[in-house]
């Protein structure tokens, strides 16, 4: 046997991951070249040291009980879940933009355009954590609307587009409201539960609406596998919520105090632009 | 509709089966992010994702395993692109050869002492510091092997690599570390070598 070959098999070797026929020809080999035993005891030396280091169990306090609080419970139905999410700091809640954006491109410019081609069916997972997400987004809405938190003002989709975008390291396609009335205020990536969503922030006759826009790259094709039909509306503290499902199969949120109606109109509009 | 009087809610299921795994993702977590804090909604953020698709795993396989898939998706395809933001600079094969050279010229320059002695001595702040100074993708392979024992197999689902992948950063990983904690340690070797 070559010992420049067999570095790798060493590590292999050490890890109980050769087939047994291996494993005896390596062990064999090992046994007569010190070269290679010396390897092989490098690395057990290496395996061990991080195994005996990196074996803490010990939680943060208070993160097992947080973590418990988060999760939604077994009525994935009911519009305002009994389990908050945790309590939401500057920390843990949201991150900044990922920097300024360099450049628009053609591609941002195509999705941007393909918004909201409404798919019509399912909104609604039904392991129930929409619940908490959508109280998790009516909070930032709430921010939002005070004008706090925003990572740009700017009042052109194409170029939301692309600082999302860069962002969240993956297409966040932004609708072109104004046809509907709706001014954009400027866009913020978030941070929110299980997912990272670009958040738009509108004004509408004086009223704020915050779209919350997944970027492509977490979207995962079919895995809600649900088929309920259409929209879907909650209230939660006091402000208005519709999900959807976009064109490319992302589920976006749209939250204000306007009538759930008129937020699917203002939405839909996109859809029928294309 | 089933009556919870007669079998364990998804909620009972998922803390006997998910929860009592929180230890291991944290502890994982926590030297693939570097600190407490993005660690908690690291595991946070697996853990919802994990209750959410809670129907898709399959009872009587391993949960240990499956949590751990759901950490490193997380860990990839979200935490790092928004913290670090879209333009860190990734492991590529040019920092993977110099790795690896360095790594060799550490094999070959350093005399193969009992490095058992050595590495006895050293900080845990050292072995910390040596596997964040390790591209994610091999302190993560070195981690889920070592320290989390899964099979390569298992660690090439996880991280969605080939199996070959996964030898070649636990390999890789592993020489690094070794070399990083040597450098650290060679004041301490000269000290009681002069004692």
């Amino acid at each position: 046997m070559d010992c420049r070959e067999i570095q790798e098999q060493i590590t292999a070797f050490v890890d109980r991951e050769l087939p047994p026929e291996e494993s005896a020809r390596l062990s064999e080999h090992l046994h007569a070249c010190s070269s290679c035993r010396a390897a092989e005891e490098r690395e057990r030396d290496v395996k061990r040291l991080v195994r005996s280091r990196c074996a803490d169990l010990t939680l943060p306090h208070g993160f097992a009980e947080r973590i418990r609080a988060s999760l939604p419970g077994d009525d994935a139905a009911r519009p305002v879940p009994a389990a908050r999410p945790e309590p939401r700091t500057g920390r843990s809640s949201r991150i900044a933009g990922g920097g300024a954006p360099r450049a628009y491109s053609g591609w941002l410019a195509a999705a941007a355009i393909g918004f909201l081609a409404i798919a019509g069916t399912l909104v609604w997972s039904r392991s129930g954590v929409e619940p908490v997400l959508a109280e998790a987004l009516v909070d930032e809405h709430a921010r939002f609307a005070k004008g706090l938190d925003l990572g740009i003002r700017e009042s052109d989709p194409k170029s939301a587009a692309a600082w999302l975008s860069e962002a969240a390291g993956s297409s966040v396609p932004v609708p072109d409201l104004r046809p509907k009335g709706a001014r954009m205020v400027g866009a913020q990536m978030c941070r929110l539960l299980t997912q990272g969503h670009g958040a738009v922030v509108y004004d509408v006759e004086g009223h704020p609406v915050t779209l919350f826009i997944p970027p492509s790259g977490m979207i995962e094709p079919s895995a809600d596998g649900t088929s309920s039909e259409g929209w879907r509306s909650v209230r939660v503290k006091g402000r208005n919520a519709v999900a959807w499902k976009d064109a490319r199969g992302g589920i976006c949120w749209a939250v204000s105090d306007l009538p759930h109606a008129r937020m699917r109109e203002i939405v839909t509009v996109a859809a029928a632009d294309r | 509709m089933t009556n919870p009087s007669a079998s364990p809610s998804r909620s009972e299921r998922f803390e006997a089966e998910a929860l009592v795994h929180l230890g291991p993702l944290y502890r994982t977590a926590l030297r693939l992010t570097g600190n407490d804090a993005d660690a908690q909604d690291l595991v946070q953020e697996a853990v919802l994702r994990a209750f959410r698709f809670f129907d898709s795993f399959e009872p009587g396989t391993n949960c240990r395993a499956w949590l751990f898939r759901i950490l490193m998706n997380t860990f990839v395809n979200e935490y790092r692109k928004r913290v670090r933001g879209p333009h860190q600079v990734d492991l590529d094969e040019t920092t993977m050869s110099t790795l690896e050279s360095r790594a060799d010229q550490a094999i070959v320059s350093l005399p193969a002492t009992p490095e058992e002695v050595v590495f006895a001595g050293m900080l845990d702040g050292d072995l910390k510091e040596g596997l964040w100074a390790l591209p994610a993708e091999f302190r993560a392979a070195v981690l889920l092997c070592d320290v989390e024992e899964f099979s390569y197999k298992e660690i090439a689902e996880m991280t969605q690599v080939p199996v070959g992948t996964v030898m070649s950063r636990i390999h890789r990983g592993r020489r690094a570390l070794r070399e990083f904690l040597l450098r650290r340690a060679k004041p301490v070797r000269a000290l009681s070598a002069g004692a």
